[in-house]
């Protein structure tokens, strides 16, 4: 295992530093790898996987699902590799965004769609496969996130799940910091007013006292 | 996952939330709790990760074959080329000076672009989008497969030439991907006309314009021509007027998608300088210079009939919706602020010192003997608990007047008298000199302030430029302010004087003619003394399902960061006694919008003169535009002065501007004018017509 897989999962500039020390420096590998360096790649591969695979899984809850997305993304990357460009961004928010893509290609009923957030965006009779040990929390939390718009429901998800920084969530939305910030900061306050969610709340603390 | 971090990075742009971090904390803890379990399976992972490497592996063989075959092809397709060419201006040699002078090539060049690259290397190209797309980065995927998606479309609609689509497509990924405020495009919008098909009269004052830009050149060049001669002020004098005049670039605002960026950040604007130097250039028969038109400071110049603040908050708001006086598919937010007035006996007692620019270059008439003039009518409003003090700068700086009562109005007027302008300017030294008269003679309870007369041409350095602005906000922060009064043309200095008096906490005027000095000394003597708001902020948070998107006009200089609006370290404008402030937003109202209730949530921060802390002030707008008679004088006269900003600045959205027509909306809209400014506007506005025919 590679040292740097032991660092923080939370992705941050910090992380970009600490990389850097160890001579990982994402944007080094990015240069290496685009000019048919396997190492380099195998390297960026080992520190993004488990992001990407879990960003993935959160949308679709499905494991099949979410692997076929992660080998999509990846062999995605890896061909447009030499068309990153740093100045535009981090390295991370990149590959969220193509990731992000794979997800739209996959829900894609019309044409006309430009963001989907996976299985949350499709209306509860449709027909879709969920893992079994994750369909409680599904057939929970459904109908609290359903009342909130797909953009906001998935600023949530990418957030707080995703755990990713609002720099990052401005990179890939192409939206600025601090209108995200403001968005998710709103998308509380919808929450905390949200009737479904005061029966989450109920059934959680209910569940807990029982216990 | 650290629930505080993620609070913490809102309450930055949002302090309001604070209040509510329980129930925030526990809705972020109980989506955490319910957070699916997600790990990869470790077998797949080491699989996917070996196919991938195979590919790397498998790709670079590829390529770096091909990047030898490419160097042959491309070598030897340049040899061809070359051999091709010479042999043609061998047969025909008149013809290789005619194709080598527009366009001198190499023989590799020439390779490069007749044989093409891209047909060479499809392999290279694929993994960058298709012709066309030149795409934003983090949209690239997306965009290659909604192109893709388009392709049955295309077909269908052969009629449409294809690189048309392309082009389309372009900008909508651009227009998705756009960031900041000021680069979204107005793509999908009213969009503004592209300047070739500008009006003939509009053409003619870009033409005008175009003339500045080329004086402007030829002014850096005067500039070190004077420094050499030695003689800068007669070689300014026998220059035209806008010679050495330098003013700081204005990029307009463009109109930004609310869903993209619900919120608008900036700070007020008390300068009316921008006003009677337009009114300046137009009576001496010139267009002015783009960059001098500030439309916030047009529309601030003329004071509106807005309701006397009641209660704690030191100024009233009015807002008012309206059809867009100039695009009647728009909405017009005009959004007004009245600071309470002050009768001249309640203001607290005035410590007042001159700082007069007694240079050569000040002897002309419109200079220094207007200054003089204009000091001798503020004399005569001062009272007994008054101080003036004055300081000269040229040459060595000097106290021309020690502190003196305001009710020794022979000994000031003496003292005004005996200034006479001469030698070069030292304003470090005068500035310095005038800042300490100011604060031995501070009053605790009273006004104290600098105010600065120049044409701007101070002799200082770029680091002592930096130190003057240093000891300006230092003073600023022991309760000196200051305020900045432009003389003169020719050798003007716009934008470093409203810069001066931005750090000072203070307004900037031009005063130009003895009218103009008394309304600035005289008639607004309060708003421009007495400060009872500083560090103003107005923010907009637009309801995105009422508002496609807004433009704020004017304010460039202005614009704040969402996140700075509740810093209150950052700084921000000054609202002086019975001073009034107008802003307004072109909007482009949602498609589905009329329904909503609520247009946007709009706040304000300011601090009592004494305070550091901000207060807060929240209140919403309703999507109920007014109609018809109900719209106020205050709303089409403030409409009418933008247009005329925008016709002058030359502005995108100013091009099927009728000057005729604003004529008529700002005549009808006059009201009671006691002071003749508005009925000067329109005559400023007939001038205008007449200049641009």
């Amino acid at each position: 295992m590679l040292p740097f897989y032991a660092v923080s999962v939370v992705y941050s500039d910090e992380r970009d530093k600490g990389c850097e020390k160890m001579d990982k420096d994402p944007l080094k590998l990015v240069r290496a790898a685009a000019s048919g360096d396997s190492g380099a790649f195998g390297a960026l591969y080992e520190m993004y996987f488990d992001r990407i695979y879990r960003y993935l899984y959160y949308r679709c809850l499905h494991r099949e699902t979410a692997e076929d997305l992660c080998s999509k993304t990846f062999l995605n990357a890896l061909d447009k590799l030499s068309t990153f460009k740093p100045e535009k961004g981090l390295f991370g928010s990149w590959l969220y965004r193509i990731a992000s893509n794979s997800l739209v290609d996959h829900y894609r009923k019309s044409s006309k769609i430009e963001f989907h957030s996976g299985v949350w965006d499709l209306p509860s009779e449709e027909d879709h496969v969920i893992d079994v040990h994750n369909k409680l929390y599904w057939e929970k939390l459904k109908p609290v996130l359903d009342d909130l718009p797909a953009e906001k429901r998935d600023l949530i998800i990418m957030r707080v799940w995703d755990e990713l920084s609002f720099r990052e969530i401005a990179e890939l939305t192409g939206r600025s910091e601090a209108a995200c910030k403001m968005s998710f900061g709103r998308t509380l306050k919808l929450l905390k007013d949200s009737v479904p969610f005061s029966i989450l709340m109920m059934f959680i603390t209910f569940k807990t006292t029982v216990m | 996952m650290n629930i505080n971090e993620i609070l913490e990075d809102l309450y930055g742009l949002d302090p309001a939330l604070r209040s509510e971090e329980a129930e925030l904390k526990e809705i972020i803890k109980k989506l955490l709790e319910k957070k699916p379990e997600a790990e990869a399976d470790e077998d797949f992972k080491e699989r996917l990760k070996n196919e991938l490497l195979a590919e790397v592996e498998q790709r670079r063989k590829r390529t770096g074959f091909f990047i030898i075959h490419r160097k042959m092809i491309v070598r030897a397709a340049g040899i061809a080329a070359a051999v091709i060419v010479v042999l043609t201006f061998a047969l025909q040699p008149g013809l290789l000076s005619s194709i080598l002078s527009p366009n001198r090539m190499t023989a590799t060049e020439m390779a490069d672009s007749t044989v093409g690259l891209e047909a060479l290397e499809p392999e290279m190209h694929e993994a960058e989008p298709a012709a066309g797309l030149t795409i934003e980065q983090p949209t690239e995927s997306r965009d290659d497969s909604a192109a893709q998606q388009k392709k049955p479309a295309e077909a269908a609609e052969a009629a449409e030439p294809a690189a048309q689509k392309v082009e389309t497509s372009k900008e909508e990924s651009v227009y998705r991907s756009a960031v900041t405020p000021g680069e979204v495009p107005a793509q999908g919008l009213s969009a503004p006309a592209p300047r070739e098909e500008v009006q003939p009269m509009l053409k003619r004052s870009l033409e005008k314009s175009m003339v500045y830009e080329a004086e402007d050149k030829t002014a850096a060049w005067g500039e070190g021509a004077e420094l050499l001669a030695g003689v800068a002020d007669t070689v300014a004098d026998e220059q035209p007027d806008t010679f050495n005049e330098e003013y700081r670039e204005i990029v307009e605002n463009d109109f930004i998608k609310a869903a993209l960026e619900p919120v608008s950040t900036f700070s007020i604007d008390v300068d009316t300088a921008s006003y009677s130097n337009i009114r300046r250039y137009i009576n001496s028969g010139m267009l002015p210079h783009p960059d001098a038109v500030r439309i916030e400071e047009l529309i601030n110049y003329f004071t509106y009939d807005y309701r006397q603040p009641d209660g704690d908050v030191p100024f009233s708001i009015t807002t008012e919706l309206s059809d867009c006086p100039w695009n009647s598919s728009n909405r017009l937010l005009h959004i007004g602020l009245q600071g309470f007035d002050v009768e001249p006996d309640e203001l607290p007692p005035t410590n007042l010192v001159f700082l007069l620019d007694s240079s050569g270059s000040m002897q002309d008439d419109n200079k220094l003997p207007l200054l003089k003039d204009s000091m001798s009518l503020l004399i005569d409003t001062l009272r007994p608990e008054d101080r003036v003090s004055i300081v000269a700068y040229a040459g060595s700086a000097g106290l021309v007047l020690p502190p003196t009562a305001g009710n020794r109005k022979r000994t000031i007027l003496a003292a005004i008298d005996r200034i006479e302008a001469g030698g070069s300017t030292a304003g470090g030294a005068g500035i310095d000199l005038a800042y300490r008269t100011a604060a031995e003679n501070y009053f605790t309870e009273g006004n104290n302030r600098v105010i600065l007369a120049t044409d701007g041409d101070f002799n200082v350095g770029q680091s002592s430029e930096e130190e003057l602005r240093t000891m300006i906000e230092q003073r600023r922060d022991q309760g000196i302010y200051l305020t900045v009064l432009g003389l003169g043309m020719g050798n003007y200095k716009d934008a470093r004087m409203e810069a001066l008096a931005d750090n000072g906490n203070g307004n900037y005027a031009y005063i130009d003619t003895l009218n103009e000095a008394n309304k600035v000394l005289i008639t607004e003597l309060s708003s421009t003394l007495l400060t009872i708001a500083k560090d103003v902020k107005i923010q907009i948070d637009f309801n995105e399902e009422a508002v496609d998107s807004y433009r704020l006009i004017g304010y460039e200089n202005r614009l704040m960061a969402a996140e700075d609006f509740s810093n209150d370290k950052k700084d921000a404008g000054e609202i002086g006694a019975g001073h009034s402030v107008t802003a307004l937003y072109e909007i482009i109202p949602a498609r589905t919008g009329m329904q909503a209730a609520e247009l946007a949530e709009i706040r304000f921060r300011y601090k009592n003169p004494d305070e550091d802390q901000s207060q807060l002030i929240v209140s919403t707008i309703e999507n109920i535009p007014v109609q018809g008679s109900k719209v106020t004088d205050n709303f089409m006269f403030s409409a009418a002065v933008a247009e005329w900003g925008m016709l002058l600045r030359g502005s995108d959205y100013a091009a099927n501007f009728d000057i005729r027509q604003i004529i008529k909306r700002a005549s009808a809209a006059r009201g009671p004018d006691p002071y003749g400014y508005r009925a000067e506007f329109l005559e400023l506005l007939e001038k205008t017509d007449d200049l641009l025919k």
